[in-house]
């Protein structure tokens, strides 16, 4: 009797944060930039770079920047390969680069 | 009295345990996302999603990649990107970022009035000034310039008996009589124009929308795309002394 008690609730529980956890999770809705999937935080500091180069106004784009939160170094340096041959956001992510102090992690462009 | 069967322990057990293990995934420790789309940002996200697309839009003006981004965002994206010009218009924001939007939702043949009438803005016909207009029931002759366009079917001088009301209230509805909302209004008068959107004060109806008069300014009004449809409104002088203005009726007909 104790035995089917203690195997039914640990299966039971097994079954349970499996199906919670990978088959039915949490869908999150309502999200900040700094859930977005990895792509999708490079397309938004491609984005804010852009408007940055456009514009010249740094303290909006570093609020911009700022929604992605700890990850927004990463997207930034990401972006660089990202925007491949768009100048307009090279630009801008290189000149927030200098902002941001990133140069001593920037990769280094090559010929 | 019989004991239960020890199948029946272990799937009632089985149950509980289901039960509290859903429980705990779901409720004291989800899963972290891997990584969601633009498309479930908050609303105010996702409007700074949509300024970002359209300034840089402005920028480089790849017209493929705004659309592309502008997907991403979902269903929503278009009501949004509407709703935040109307916003720009209504609060008199008058910036980069809001012609930005502008040029966004006209690049992306984003089809509402909003849009098109700031992306195109209507040819403003003379206006014709009168000081003594009747209160009169009146169809206007407009010409349909789109699907739909919009005919005065009631201009009547506003004289409240116990308060000046120098303004212009103008009701919009569809052709089966009922309110209509979100539809762009612009004034135009000598030197200036201002654009503004039915809706935008619940309690008077959701196709209400009204406009301040300046005593000596004569006025024309033209709804959403269509020409002016009334001119030479000004501030009328009422029975009783006081200051009275103009209520407008407009009715959607189809060409």
């Amino acid at each position: 009797m104790r035995l089917a008690v203690i195997m039914g609730l640990v299966l039971g529980i097994g079954l349970g944060l499996l199906a919670g956890w990978m088959v039915w999770p949490v869908e999150y809705a309502d999200v900040t930039p700094d859930l977005l999937t990895a792509d999708a935080r490079i397309e938004y500091a491609i984005m804010v770079a852009t408007a940055y180069e456009a514009d010249g106004d740094l303290e909006l784009a570093l609020g911009r920047l700022a929604r992605l939160g700890d990850s927004a170094t990463v997207a930034l340096l990401n972006a660089f390969n990202a925007a491949e041959d768009d100048e307009i956001a090279l630009s801008g992510l290189q000149k927030l680069a200098a902002e941001l102090e990133l140069h001593a992690t920037m990769p280094t462009p090559t010929e | 009295m019989r004991r239960p069967s020890t199948l029946l322990i272990f799937l009632l057990c089985c149950a509980v345990g289901i039960a509290a293990g859903l429980a705990f995934a779901w409720l004291v420790a989800p899963a972290q996302p891997a990584g969601v789309a633009p498309e479930r940002l908050n609303p105010a996200d996702r409007e700074l999603y949509i300024q970002l697309i359209a300034d840089s839009y402005a920028a480089n003006g790849d017209r493929d990649a705004a659309a592309r981004r502008f997907r991403d965002l979902g269903a929503v994206a278009e009501t949004s990107l509407v709703e935040l010009i109307a916003r720009d218009l209504n609060g008199g924001r008058s910036s980069r970022g809001a012609d930005n939007l502008i040029n966004l939702a006209a690049g992306l043949a984003i089809d509402a009035p909003v849009v098109d009438l700031l992306a195109q803005p209507p040819a403003i016909a003379p206006a014709t000034p009168s000081a003594s207009v009747e209160p009169t029931n009146m169809a206007a002759s407009t010409p349909p310039l789109s699907a739909e366009y919009f005919e005065l079917i009631e201009r009547t001088v506003l004289c409240p008996t116990d308060t000046d009301v120098n303004r212009m209230e103008i009701n919009i509805i569809d052709s089966d009589g009922e309110p209509q909302p979100g539809v762009a209004i612009t004034i135009f008068w000598d030197g200036g124009r201002d654009s503004f959107f039915t809706g935008f004060t619940p309690d008077q109806g959701s196709g209400y929308a009204d406009f301040k008069m300046t005593q000596g300014t004569i006025y024309s009004v033209a709804i959403a795309e269509d020409e002016v449809s009334a001119a030479g409104l000004e501030t009328q002088l009422c029975a009783d002394g006081r200051v009275g203005g103009w209520q407008l009726e407009y009715q959607a007909r189809e060409p």
